[in-house]
């Protein structure tokens, strides 16, 4: 087993937005105020994104542009919970879930027991919330509700420019492939699902080499056919193409989709590319490509970089400076960076996963 | 002492309070040995049964902010697992900005789990990813009487440092459920304290912050 993960980038470029709120502001004198995320660091604004709404918006991108029909969300008295069935809900499947239940099951005496079926699934896709890159101006800016007749009802929202970065890490042998045995976050089927998985066509057991039983054998883990597992993967990161949201759409819509991209397949767990994007100038303001950075993880990760790193831009974006350093980095690298739109990269990234994918 | 230094670096990490479910969930400002422990377990790809181990641990971070989460608070049934009843709240996390954890161990073997982690490392929530920036090997001065601690957890009893005092667990066990190992008082010392004047043997890094830090290495057996 490789450990394969892709191993993923973002920026994003996005004008005059709120895109998470942080509930009433305390900051206004306002009596209906908004604020909109953000981190103080030495007396400078850094808006941000929670990973939580990048999931969120994920999700909404592959349920509206692949079709993925996402897991019910069942309602008992209290307690909400999806479906907990990655066999048939692809977003179960990436994005992890957990559910607390039973299940009446016969035994072997032919009587009717309670089994608690609890399982849980850690995601195989880990998302960083989107941060912005340089120190932001938040500004905070009148509204009101004025439709009807009578007082018009003013609010105060907080906005800001940024460009903003975000990175994930979709684990590819987790994606299809999951334990049923019991240990915290790892038991992702219950029996009978477990059943229901394995008389899928084309699906298996395969040993699972991280966690051996307590006599040191190795658990058995189900793998769906290699087809449903390569359409979620490839889905999963084609749908970064068309990434939307951000609250407040009505008066603040953004382009979130990525203005640009990194995409590489490694054989670790450890995300390379976190100081990509870098801010410099007296307060922060100035945004910066590090491309003697990513130049350096080329180098220095070279043996875990399966196949080719994927760097995407969208025309307009970069500085012309940037785009001939990543021009030179790409001639110095011949047959290991591709460089080019943004789309363009991501279809080449997946179609390169797909040969990727065990 | 000759020892290996692994530097990790992530945007933002949160390590929760235990004990705290409701309400406001404020963040240690120094991770706690059980999370270190879990990291190189994340890192190793397996639960590693420690049956002696010495390690040390740095932690600093640039700012603290607090983020507005929907949680999944699920009551707990028999046996410490999960029932079917709960319900969905939003909560207020506090969470860490820019942060850099440097691990001190002399153990090759652990150290080697991080040049090519198993699975994705995280400093506290599913989202805090981390990267490795650089393993190396580093020589660190003895020093008898440390007055440079900080970024770490001590252990209070015997040494009854200042800092944020907190009962951490050490390490769980791989059982279901899992089970805290070693609980104890710990004082928690953020990264930007003053000197202070104790009886700690420890190991300084005059590489970090202006004029070193003064390592103190756990000792721990399963």
């Amino acid at each position: 087993m490789k450990n394969l993960k892709t191993q993923g980038f973002i920026l994003i470029d996005v004008d005059v937005v709120a895109l998470n709120n942080a509930g009433k502001s305390t900051s206004t004198e306002a009596e209906n105020g908004v604020a909109t995320k953000r981190i103080q660091k030495n007396g400078r604004s850094y808006t941000y994104v929670s990973g939580q709404a990048w999931r969120y918006w994920w999700r909404n991108a592959l349920q509206k542009d692949f079709n993925w029909g996402l897991s019910p969300i069942i309602r008992e008295a209290k307690v909400a919970f999806t479906a907990a069935n990655p066999i048939q809900f692809a977003d179960d499947d990436v994005f992890g879930y957990m559910k607390a239940a039973t299940e009446v099951v016969t035994d072997e005496k032919g009587k009717d027991k309670k089994e608690n079926i609890t399982v849980t699934r850690v995601s195989p896709l880990k998302n960083s919330a989107i941060v912005s890159v340089t120190s932001v101006q938040v500004v905070e800016n009148w509204s009101s509700m004025s439709r009807h007749e009578g007082d018009a009802v003013p609010y105060t929202k907080q906005e800001y420019s940024a460009i903003m970065k975000g990175m994930f890490s979709l684990d590819l042998e987790a994606v299809g492939t999951f334990a049923a045995y019991n240990k915290t976050g790892f038991k992702n089927l219950s029996a009978k699902l477990r059943e229901e998985a394995l008389a899928q066509t084309g699906s298996s057991e395969i040993s699972d080499p991280h966690l051996p039983s307590a006599k040191g054998e190795a658990h058995q883990l189900v793998r769906l056919d290699k087809s449903i597992r390569t359409q979620r993967i490839s889905e999963t990161l084609s749908a970064l193409k068309f990434l939307s949201g951000g609250a407040m759409q009505t008066n603040n819509m953004a382009d979130v989709a990525p203005t640009f991209v990194i995409l590489a397949t490694t054989t670790s767990g450890n995300h390379p590319f976190s100081h990509v994007a870098t801010s410099k100038g007296s307060i922060d303001q100035t945004f910066e490509l590090n491309v003697d950075g990513i130049e350096e993880i080329l180098r220095d990760f070279k043996a875990q970089i399966q196949g080719k790193v994927f760097i995407g831009h969208r025309s307009g974006f970069l500085s012309s400076a940037d785009v001939q350093k990543l021009e030179v980095l790409k001639s110095q690298y011949p047959g290991v960076v591709e460089l080019g739109s943004i789309n363009d990269m991501i279809d080449k990234y997946v179609a390169q996963v797909e040969k990727q994918i065990p | 002492m000759k020892t290996y230094r692994v530097d990790i670096s992530s945007w933002t990490a949160s390590f929760r309070y235990p004990n705290l479910i409701s309400g406001l969930q404020p963040t240690l400002e120094v991770p706690p040995l059980s999370t270190v422990l879990g990291l190189i377990n994340a890192a190793a790809g397996q639960y590693l049964e420690h049956e002696d181990l010495i390690i040390g641990y740095y932690f600093e971070f640039a700012a603290k902010a607090t983020d507005l989460e929907t949680i999944y608070m699920i009551e707990a049934g028999k046996n410490g697992q999960g029932s079917n009843s709960g319900k969905s709240n939003v909560i207020q996390r506090e969470f860490l900005f820019e942060n850099r954890l440097s691990l001190y161990c002399a153990d090759s073997k652990i150290i080697d789990f991080f040049r090519e982690p198993v699975f994705p490392l995280l400093l506290g929530r599913s989202g805090d990813l981390a990267s490795v920036e650089q393993i190396e090997e580093i020589e660190l001065a003895e020093i008898d009487h440390a007055e440079k601690i900080r970024g770490q957890i001590i252990p209070l009893k015997g040494n009854f440092l200042p800092g944020v005092i907190q009962a951490l667990p050490k390490y769980f066990t791989n059982t279901f459920p899992r089970q805290n190992i070693g609980t104890e008082p710990f004082s928690v010392i953020r990264y930007n304290v003053f000197d202070l004047t104790t009886k700690i043997a420890a190991f300084r890094d005059h590489t970090l912050q202006k004029d070193g830090v003064d390592i103190y290495f756990h000792h721990f057996k399963l």
